[in-house]
C-alpha cells in the first residue's frame, strides 16, 4: 500500500500563480470540504426564507444535508437532515413547514426542531441505549445573512466576517428598512467546473470584453462603459478587501443614478423608481440616500460561497470536483413597492441564470477551462496588475478593474486556510 | 372544438416554430412573433406568478428581440455553435379563446448535444402553452409558456430557443 503524501498548498498557491491541479483534483477537493466548508464558515442561508416556527429549507454544508430551521423560540437553527438512526433523509422538499417536530418516516424517530431527540416507537427496547441527537452546525447572522460551520470552536464569526460585514451593509441599506427578503425563490444553473473557478470568474473584471460581447452588440447597458472603453478611461475598480472577500466597484463607473436599476440619463425614472428615491431619502436623509442611489448594492465575493451580485444574492453548493450547482435570488427589498421588486426580478431574469444574458456564456467559458485541465497541469497565471494596487488607510488593496487582485485576495485566503 | 382544418393550421404552426429553433434559423423563428408577444419559463410549479415569483426567463417582446439579436452576433458562446437538437412535439390540444385566439397545449421531448463544452446529450422534457392570434391572415404566436418539468432543478445552459 503507498501512502500519499499531504498535498503542499504553499506550492499550489504561490504568488499569482496557481497549479491547475486544484481544479480537478479529487484529493484537494475532499481537502477543501474538510477545512473550508466544514471547519470554517460558509453561507448557507437568509433568515427571511424561515420566517415562521417550523419553517425550514434544506442546504448542505460542503455535501452534508443540513436543514436551516426556524425554532420555537424564533431562533434559527442549522440541523443535520440524516436520521441518526440509520441515516434516511428527514427532509426531501426543498421547503416546508414540519410544525413542531421533524419525523423519520423510515421508522418513525421524533426530533425536535433543536435537534433534540424527543420519541422513539416501541421505546421499551432502546432503554439505556444512548440513541443521538440530531448534530447541530455552529451558526453566525449578520443582519439575516445565515452563515454555519460543522466545527464547534470555529474563529470568531465578526472576524471571519470582517469587512464582509461592510460589504452585507452596502447590500441591505438599499432597502429604506434596511432589510431585504429572498422569498421569490432559487434558479439552480449547473456548472460542470469546479466551484473555485465560478468564484474566479464573477468577480474578474478583465473578460467582459471577450465573454459578455454578444450582448455589448445588442443593446446599450452600463456595461457598454467596461466595453468600449480603453484602459486609461475605465474608471471602475477591483479591491481586496481582507479575508478572501473582494469586489468590482462598479459604482466609480456608473455617470447617472440608478445605473445599477438599468437606468441612464437617457431613460427616465418610472414612477416606481421615483418612489424609491423618494423612500431612501426620507429613511437615510439626502447626503446618505443620494450615495445608495447612484452606488447600488455592491457586486463582490464573500469567502468561500456567497456572491452579493448587485440586486442578486448567489451561493454555490459544492457536491463534486468538476460540478458546481449556483443558486440565485433576487434580493427583494423591504419597505418598497411591488413595483420595485418585481423590476428586481425581471433584473435577475437579464443577468443570472441558464437563459439571462450573461451567465450562460461565463458558464460556456469556464467549462472549457476544466475540460482542457484534464492534461498536464500547468501554471494559471493570475498576476496582472501585481505592483499596481493602491493600499488605502485601512489597509484594503485596490486596482484597475481589470487586475486580478480580486481573485488573488481569494487564493491568498484559500492558502491561509488550507495550509493551517 | 375546433375544425379539422383550424387544428391542421395550428399544428403546422408547432412544427414549423419546432422546425426554425431546433436549425437556429432566428429570424424566421421571430417573423412568427406577434409585436406584444411573451416568452415565459417558469420555476416554481405552485406558484409561478411572474410578480412575485423568479423564472428562468421572462421576456416581453423587446426582451426577445435582445435574445435574438444576441443570438446572431456570432459570440454568444453559450450558442457557437448553436447546439444540435431535435423536439419532438406531441398531446396537442387546442382551444379556441375567441374569434381570433386559440390556446395550444403540448408535451415535448427535446435532445439537445451541448457541443460548446461538455458534449453532453441533454434532454429537456416539459409541456408548453402557446396563445396562437390570427393577424391579418396570418397565424402568429402570442405567448409561449415552457413548464420545464425539472425547472426546480440544477439546469445547464439554456441560452438556446426553447
Amino acid at each position: 500500500m503507498t501512502v500519499q503524501n499531504a498535498i503542499d498548498y504553499s506550492t499550489i498557491v504561490n504568488n499569482g500563480i496557481i497549479n491547475s491541479r486544484v481544479y480537478e483534483d479529487e484529493r484537494i477537493f475532499e481537502d477543501e470540504i474538510k477545512k473550508i466548508f466544514h471547519e470554517g464558515w460558509s453561507f448557507v442561508a437568509h433568515e427571511s426564507e424561515v420566517p415562521e416556527q417550523g419553517d425550514y429549507v434544506r442546504r448542505s454544508i460542503g455535501r452534508e444535508p443540513y436543514l436551516v430551521v426556524r425554532n420555537r423560540g424564533g431562533d434559527v437553527n442549522v440541523i443535520s437532515n440524516k436520521c441518526t438512526h440509520r441515516g434516511t433523509l428527514l427532509c426531501q422538499q426543498e421547503k416546508g413547514n414540519v410544525r413542531g417536530a421533524i419525523t423519520c418516516w423510515y421508522h418513525g424517530w421524533v426530533f425536535g426542531l433543536d435537534g433534540d431527540l424527543k420519541s422513539v416507537p416501541y421505546g421499551t427496547g432502546s432503554t439505556g441505549l444512548d440513541h443521538k441527537c440530531l448534530p447541530k452546525a455552529t451558526v453566525g447572522n449578520y443582519k439575516g445573512f445565515i452563515f454555519a460551520t460543522l466545527n464547534p470552536n470555529p474563529i470568531d464569526f465578526m472576524d471571519y466576517l470582517g469587512e464582509g460585514a461592510s460589504l452585507i451593509d452596502r447590500a441591505v441599506e438599499c432597502s429604506p428598512a434596511g432589510k431585504i427578503r429572498l422569498n421569490a425563490g432559487w434558479a439552480k444553473f449547473l456548472y460542470k467546473t469546479n466551484w473555485k473557478l465560478q468564484c474566479e470568474n464573477n468577480v474578474d473584471g478583465y473578460h467582459v470584453n471577450y465573454v459578455h460581447a454578444s450582448l455589448a452588440r445588442s443593446i446599450e447597458s452600463r456595461y457598454n462603459e467596461a466595453v468600449l472603453a480603453g484602459e486609461d478611461e475605465l474608471k471602475t475598480t477591483a479591491v481586496d478587501w481582507g479575508n478572501g472577500h473582494s469586489e468590482l466597484f462598479l459604482a466609480a463607473g456608473f455617470s447617472s443614478d440608478l445605473e445599477w436599476l438599468g437606468y441612464s440619463e437617457k431613460k427616465p425614472l418610472k414612477p416606481f423608481a421615483k418612489d424609491y428615491c423618494e423612500q431612501l431619502r426620507e429613511a437615510y436623509g439626502d447626503n446618505r440616500a443620494s450615495r445608495i442611489i447612484h452606488d447600488g448594492p455592491p457586486h463582490a465575493l464573500i469567502f468561500p460561497n456567497l456572491f452579493l451580485a448587485e440586486t442578486n444574492v448567489v451561493y454555490y453548493e459544492i457536491d463534486q470536483v468538476g460540478e458546481t450547482v449556483q443558486r440565485h435570488t433576487p434580493m427583494l427589498l423591504e419597505g418598497v413597492s411591488d413595483d420595485m421588486n418585481t423590476r428586481i426580478i425581471r433584473l435577475c431574469e437579464a443577468a443570472l441564470g441558464p437563459s439571462s444574458f450573461f451567465l450562460p456564456d461565463d458558464g460556456v467559458i469556464t467549462e472549457r477551462q476544466q475540460s482542457a485541465f484534464k492534461g498536464m497541469p500547468m501554471e494559471i497565471d493570475l498576476r496582472r496588475g501585481m505592483g499596481r494596487e493602491n493600499k488605502n488607510g485601512m489597509g484594503v488593496m485596490e486596482s484597475h478593474v481589470t487586475d486580478e487582485v480580486t481573485n488573488r485576495a481569494f487564493w491568498n485566503r484559500y492558502k491561509e486556510v488550507m495550509t493551517a | 372544438m375546433v375544425s379539422d382544418e383550424e387544428y391542421r393550421n395550428v399544428c403546422d404552426l408547432l412544427y414549423r416554430e419546432a422546425r426554425y429553433a431546433d436549425n437556429a434559423q432566428y429570424d424566421e423563428w421571430e417573423r412568427l412573433l406577434t409585436d406584444d408577444m411573451e416568452y415565459w419559463v417558469p420555476i416554481n410549479r405552485d406558484n409561478p406568478d411572474p410578480e412575485t415569483q423568479l423564472s428562468l426567463l421572462y421576456d416581453n417582446r423587446s426582451r426577445v428581440s435582445t435574445r435574438i439579436r444576441m443570438l446572431k452576433t456570432g459570440v454568444r458562446h453559450a450558442q457557437v455553435p448553436p447546439s444540435p437538437m431535435t423536439r419532438l412535439i406531441s398531446n396537442i390540444e387546442v382551444e379556441p379563446l375567441n374569434d381570433n385566439e386559440y390556446k395550444v397545449c403540448s408535451a415535448f421531448m427535446l435532445g439537445e448535444l451541448q457541443i460548446q463544452s461538455t458534449k453532453d446529450l441533454h434532454w429537456w422534457i416539459g409541456r408548453t402553452e402557446h396563445i396562437f392570434r390570427r393577424v391579418e391572415g396570418d397565424l402568429k404566436i402570442a405567448r409561449k409558456r415552457v413548464d420545464l418539468i425539472n425547472s426546480q432543478e440544477a439546469v445547464p445552459s439554456l441560452a438556446f430557443l426553447i
